[in-house]
């Protein structure tokens, strides 16, 4: 499989995010700019947020914003089962495409200082919030890979020979609509057999704790997990990574890439900033539209 | 911004020492892409620009290379760069960053102001970018005075064509690529330059040469014609071989290619011929380039190039050394 479409109008991409929602995502994260304590559910959608306004900056071209994806957000716990978590105007909607996403935001102004050739400079700027945090009920997670599933499977119907949709599932604990940990397996192993002519369907799994064991960030083998069961049902459940993620993955962590021969999409007991590394990766081909695309890759993230 | 007029037909610059034509075309890039904007389906507009400015006695020829993924505006800010280049070479950093001083922030105050919302906030975090590669011809009682430099992936290749054709490469940026694959410089007119993205050179020209200015995927194109023939010539563990090797290790991290499934196989003189005849008009480079890219030759992007042809008319200049250079980095 190639995983080298270039994305385009008329291939675009998709990105599905699956947001555990759960009683749990009530636990304490760390610390806000403040000093104030804030929880993984607050974590979660903030770091959501910035990366859907990241996904949006990427596409904005001097004549708006370009339809190069299609996005989507199924949460997973503020009810008893999964379902897209749109808000106002996009209630409802499934995957929508990158400009509406733009268009269909809760703005607020913002004071930041940007640096001009050297000079601190206050300038008002646009915050934008699509999703809030919710830490209500049970974690259907099994639900939310299934929905993930028949979704993509309409979208890859409509773009065939796209890049193949990118899914993200972040979460902090164990399905609990399944009856077996192999129930659970399946959907996952179902969602990543979709196919587009361009390559499986990638689900990259992120499981937040932000306790005091260390997190471990896109694995290429079971034994550098944890003895837990749980991480290596996880594991079984990520995709192995493309070549070009791999890439960009050993250049973010300094890793030897000829010593790393594969890598999981995946990361177990993630920190908040394990977490915002996962997204960035997992979104990086938003990067990747033509050549001059590749300059803001190299660049990095902003 | 409007893309500037095309100084396509030959033109020519003399003096007793020197003597130069001068050839440039700007096209979008093969495969472009278009959108709808308020249900009205609009193409990509191309962001490289380039300018030429020719006096009895020296020439100013620059390419510019917006990058629209990174910051808004950047064709109009390429165009910034070239048309405001000044007549005397820009040869330190000291001296870009004054020149750039001039107009920096009224360029981005301007645009600032004519946008809002979600534009306005991407301007002022990101400003806009663009490469520049520029060179300053002047003749001399002695041949040909050449400046030049180069901030970004926009290639700058030096040809010898002693012989009719240019066959020997003298001198080129950007190198090394792997250099430009980590860190891609370009210049903001919210950043102040760096050391680590100005490349320049001073030469004195007393043969026959040829200049080419171009952005990337075009002036890699070229420089991969002419590794790829002499590689050809000189076997698997030359210089040459290196080049290439380097060349596709930055297509793959690119991801650029994907467009590229072929390597040059035809002779570099004659590539130099056809692109010639192709920068006569607007539509023949255009044709030219889509050829190439519909054989995987070329990356899809916006190409620009510049030929610049330099003769001297003396026969007792033929007797001198071939080049001299005071600097090159």
């Amino acid at each position: 499989m190639a995983y080298s479409q270039e994305i385009s109008r008329e291939r675009r991409g998709a990105f599905l995010f699956l947001v555990d929602q759960s009683r749990s995502m009530n636990k304490p994260f760390g610390f806000d700019e403040s000093g104030r304590e804030i929880t993984r559910a607050e974590v979660v959608a903030n770091t959501l947020n910035a990366t859907l306004e990241e996904l949006v900056n990427r596409c904005m071209r001097d004549e708006g914003v370009r339809d190069y994806f299609d996005v989507g957000i199924i949460g997973y716990g503020r009810t008893n089962r999964a379902d897209f978590c749109w808000r106002q105007s996009l209630a409802g909607r499934r995957l929508v495409p990158i400009s509406e996403v733009a268009e269909n935001a809760e703005v607020i102004e913002k004071e930041i200082t940007v640096i001009v050739r050297g000079q601190p400079m206050v300038e008002r700027v646009l915050m934008s919030r699509w999703i809030e945090p919710a830490a209500v009920e049970s974690t259907p997670m099994n639900g939310a890979l299934r929905l993930a599933q028949t979704t993509l499977e309409e979208w890859i119907f409509n773009n065939p020979f796209s890049f193949p949709p990118v899914i993200i599932n972040i979460t902090d604990g164990m399905a609990n609509d399944v009856n077996s940990e192999e129930e659970l397996l399946a959907s996952a192993q179902r969602l990543i057999r979709l196919k587009t002519g361009d390559g499986h369907a990638l689900l990259i799994n992120c499981h937040i704790a932000g306790g005091d064991a260390s997190p471990v960030v896109f694995p290429w083998n079971s034994s550098q997990l944890p003895s837990d069961r749980y991480a290596r049902l996880l594991f079984e459940m990520s995709s192995e990574l493309s070549d070009r993620h791999r890439a960009i993955i050993c250049e973010i962590f300094d890793r030897d890439l000829d010593a790393t021969p594969a890598m999981r999409g995946m990361a177990y007991n993630a920190d908040a900033i394990a977490l915002i590394k996962l997204l960035d990766i997992g979104t990086r081909q938003a990067l990747v539209f033509s050549p001059g695309m590749a300059e803001a890759e190299a660049a990095g993230p902003r | 911004m409007e893309q500037p007029e095309p100084d396509s037909s030959q033109a020519g610059g003399q003096t007793p020492a020197a003597i130069w034509t001068v050839q440039g075309q700007s096209v979008v890039k093969p495969g472009n892409d278009r959108f709808t904007i308020a249900g009205t389906e609009v193409w990509r507009a191309n962001e490289d620009r380039f300018h030429i400015n020719q006096k009895p006695d020296r020439l100013l020829a620059a390419v510019a290379d917006g990058a629209g993924a990174s910051g808004l505006f950047c064709g109009a800010w390429a165009e910034t760069l070239v048309s405001r280049l000044p007549d005397d070479p820009l040869q330190t950093l000291t001296a870009l960053d004054s020149w750039m001083a001039g107009f920096c922030l009224d360029f981005g105050r301007n645009q600032a102001a004519a946008t809002a919302g979600r534009q306005h906030s991407k301007l002022v975090r990101e400003g806009s970018c663009s490469t520049l590669t520029a060179c300053w011809l002047k003749t001399t009682d002695f041949g040909c005075h050449l400046h030049w430099l180069g901030y970004g992936d926009s290639p700058l290749l030096l040809l010898d064509r002693t012989d009719g054709a240019p066959d020997r490469l003298l001198e080129w940026h950007p190198r090394p690529l792997r250099l430009l694959q980590r860190d891609p410089h370009l210049l903001n007119w919210k950043d102040v330059p760096t050391d680590a993205g100005f490349r320049s050179g001073t030469l004195n020209l007393e043969r026959r040469t040829c200049m080419i200015l171009a952005t990337d995927a075009v002036g890699l194109y070229l420089l991969s014609c002419y590794h790829a023939q002499n590689a050809r010539l000189t076997g698997s563990s030359s210089a040459h071989q290196s080049f290439l090797h380097e060349f596709e290790e930055m297509q793959d991290r690119k991801g650029g290619r994907r467009d590229l499934v072929g390597q040059p196989s035809g002779f570099f003189s004659s590539e130099i011929q056809s692109l010639r005849q192709a920068l006569l008009t607007e539509t023949s480079f255009a044709i030219w380039l889509t050829d190439r890219y519909q054989k995987g030759l070329i990356a899809n992007d916006d190409a620009t190039v510049i030929i610049i042809d330099v003769e001297f008319p003396e026969p007792e200049m033929l007797q001198t050394p071939l080049l001299t250079s005071e600097a090159s980095p």
